[in-house]
Parts: C-alpha cells; sequence; structure tokens
C-alpha cells in the first residue's frame, strides 16, 4: 500500500510539474512575441531609439527566463532564439529598418516554433 | 510537458498493445507490462545520458511516471482479475492428456519443436507423460504429468520426516550475524555465541554458521590469512 500511496505522490508531483512547465513556457514565449511586435511597432512609427531600447528590454527579460526554460525545452532551441534576439537592436537604424522587421519576424516565428515544439503531440 | 506525459502514457499503452499482440512467446519470464516498464525505463534512462542539450527531465519524469503507472497497474491488477487478464492476459492449455491443442498451439504460435524443447526442459521426453501443459502468462510452460509418471511424493512412500523440517540458513556470514533467520528460528545471539564457543572459535572467526529449524548447526571457520 506504501507503494500504491508513493505512486499516486509521484503522478501528482508530475501534473503539478507539467502545469509549471506549460505556464511557464507559454507565458515567457507570448511575452517575447508581444515585446517583439511592440518593438516592430515603434520602429514602424519612426521611434528607433524607442525600439532599440524595447528590445534590450527584451533581451534582459529573455535572458533572466532563459534558464527557466532550458529546464523543459532543449537546450539548443532556447539557445538559438537567444542568439537571433541578441541580434535585434543592431537593426533599429533607419537604414536597417527593413532588416530589422524581416528579424523581428523569423525571431517571433522561431518563438512560435518553440511554443509549438513543446506542445506538439504528434 | 502535459504533452510529453501524454506521449509516455500513450507509448506505454501502444507497447503493452503490441507486446499483447506479439503474444506470449516473446515475453520470455516478465509479464507484459513489466517487460514494457523495463524497455521503455532502460531508453529514457539512455537518452538523458546521450543527449545532454534535453533537459534532464524530459527523461526522468517519464522514468517516474512509467514507474508509478507500473505500481498502479499492478495494485489494479489485484484488485480486479478482469484487469490483470486485460494487461497479462491469461493461461493457455496446450497439451491435454497427451494430446496436443494444435489449435491453441498455432495461436501462440508455438511450433511442435518449441513445444518438446520446453517438455525436454522439465525432463519429460514422452508427449504421452503429460496430463497438462499450459503456458502461463509470462510465457513459461507449466506441466503436469500423468498419474502413472509422476515421481512418488514422501507422503505416499511414507517416509517418516526428518527432524529439521526447515531448512538451513545461515545464522553468521562472514563474523556478522543475521538478525532475521536468529528470529525465524527462535535463537539469539548468545545461543550462536555458544555454539561457536564449542567448536574454539569466536563469532569474528566464523565464514559460515548454518542452523535449521532442529537447531542442528553447521560451522564453517575462516581460513587464517595467508594460512
Amino acid at each position: 500500500m506504501r507503494r500504491v500511496r508513493i505512486a499516486w505522490a509521484i503522478l501528482a508531483l508530475s501534473i503539478l510539474l507539467c502545469m509549471i512547465s506549460h505556464l511557464t513556457v507559454l507565458h515567457i514565449t507570448q511575452s517575447v512575441q508581444q515585446q517583439l511586435l511592440q518593438a516592430r511597432a515603434l520602429a514602424e512609427a519612426g521611434a528607433y531609439k524607442s525600439s532599440a531600447q524595447h528590445l534590450q528590454a527584451l533581451l534582459e527579460y529573455y535572458d533572466s527566463r532563459q534558464h527557466f526554460l532550458e529546464l523543459f525545452l532543449r537546450r539548443e532551441t532556447v539557445a538559438a532564439a537567444s542568439v537571433n534576439l541578441h541580434g535585434l537592436p543592431a537593426y533599429a537604424k533607419d537604414e536597417t529598418v527593413r532588416d530589422l522587421y524581416s528579424e523581428i519576424d523569423k525571431a517571433s516565428e522561431q518563438i512560435a516554433a518553440m511554443e509549438h515544439l513543446f506542445s506538439s503531440v504528434f | 510537458m502535459a504533452i510529453l506525459l501524454f506521449r509516455t502514457v500513450l507509448v506505454y499503452i501502444l507497447i503493452i498493445l503490441a507486446m499483447r499482440l506479439m503474444g506470449k512467446k516473446q515475453l520470455g519470464e516478465l509479464q507484459p507490462s513489466e517487460l514494457v516498464s523495463t524497455i521503455l525505463i532502460s531508453n529514457l534512462a539512455s537518452i538523458s545520458i546521450e543527449s545532454p542539450d534535453l533537459p534532464l527531465l524530459g527523461s526522468v519524469l517519464p522514468v517516474f511516471v512509467i514507474v508509478a503507472g507500473e505500481i498502479l497497474v499492478s495494485a489494479l491488477c489485484v484488485r480486479s482479475r478482469r484487469t490483470a487478464q486485460l494487461v497479462s492476459g491469461s493461461p493457455r492449455v496446450i497439451v491435454q492428456n497427451g494430446v496436443i491443442d494444435q489449435a491453441t498451439l498455432f495461436d501462440l504460435r508455438f511450433t511442435v519443436d518449441d513445444l518438446l524443447e520446453a517438455l525436454r526442459g522439465k525432463d519429460i521426453f514422452e508427449l504421452s507423460d503429460v496430463a497438462l501443459a499450459l503456458v502461463e502468462t509470462n510465457g513459461s510452460i507449466s506441466v503436469q504429468k500423468k498419474f502413472e509418471q509422476d515421481t512418488p511424493v514422501n507422503k505416499a512412500l511414507q517416509i517418516l520426516p526428518p527432524a529439521a523440517r526447515l531448512p538451513s540458513l545461515p545464522l553468521i556470514v562472514d563474523g556478522r550475524l543475521e538478525a532475521a533467520n536468529l528470529r525465524l528460528y527462535g535463537v539469539d545471539a548468545a545461543w550462536v555465541d555458544a555454539q561457536c564457543r564449542a567448536a574454539g572459535l569466536a563469532r569474528r572467526e566464523v565464514l559460515l554458521f548454518l542452523c535449521n529449524d532442529a537447531k542442528e548447526a553447521q560451522i564453517i571457520a575462516k581460513n587464517k590469512r595467508g594460512g
């Protein structure tokens, strides 16, 4: 009977971990995507300095949350997204704004793929 | 993570199903669910070792879920005979009164050679000697010989039992007392030490002290180092 109780405890703990992991990953990825959209909107409005600052803040946010993501996701995927995000602030200028849009879309797609990989079944 | 759990449970069920479909012959000594757990756990354990970029939790959590599943399934099997039959199957009769049940043999995909080999493994060389042979849920074969061919038991031969009914168990191994065996045969350390002293030995000099329930002792002393 003791083992059965332990088994139920393991299952309960697993479900709790699942919920925590889902909430963590979804919260971080959606937050990053939202911030990317905001940075793009600022760049579209010509506020390149604000856009660059916004992207810098996004990088700081991602760096502070990266270790949580690495608990639940493949480290390679998390690190690849980090590398792409780190290049973004450099494009927040008038002459490279088209590159910025392209890079933001790419980064956003990468974050979406990360979220999809985490929650896809088959 | 819920997806990972879902996939683990899904793979677990699918492999059990696959093993049940493959039949008893593939199972060896393990029950189907035990075999599935063993395979999955060994593979999951190797993933975290082989792929360090994968989070450890990704393989550790499924392993524990499988263990929990195995415990719960076995507990459920104890409570429900129907579940036990669903998970492990039922024993099947393949020989009755020396006659092979060919339909069952074919169904289990046992060849006649497999059957004869299993019978020979039980020291039966004549099919006609078999009263009943069953394939158990773990894939092993149990055989009951016909009355005329069966080994007589002590009761039938009216042999009087020896003083000791239970086998000899070690009370000292390498100078250390085996407390569980002392309790089983109702002796204490003082009695064991007295037996050792009678044999001219201290407890620490005893390699093996065997004793049965009639308190018949056999003491084997350690060899002197370098002697």
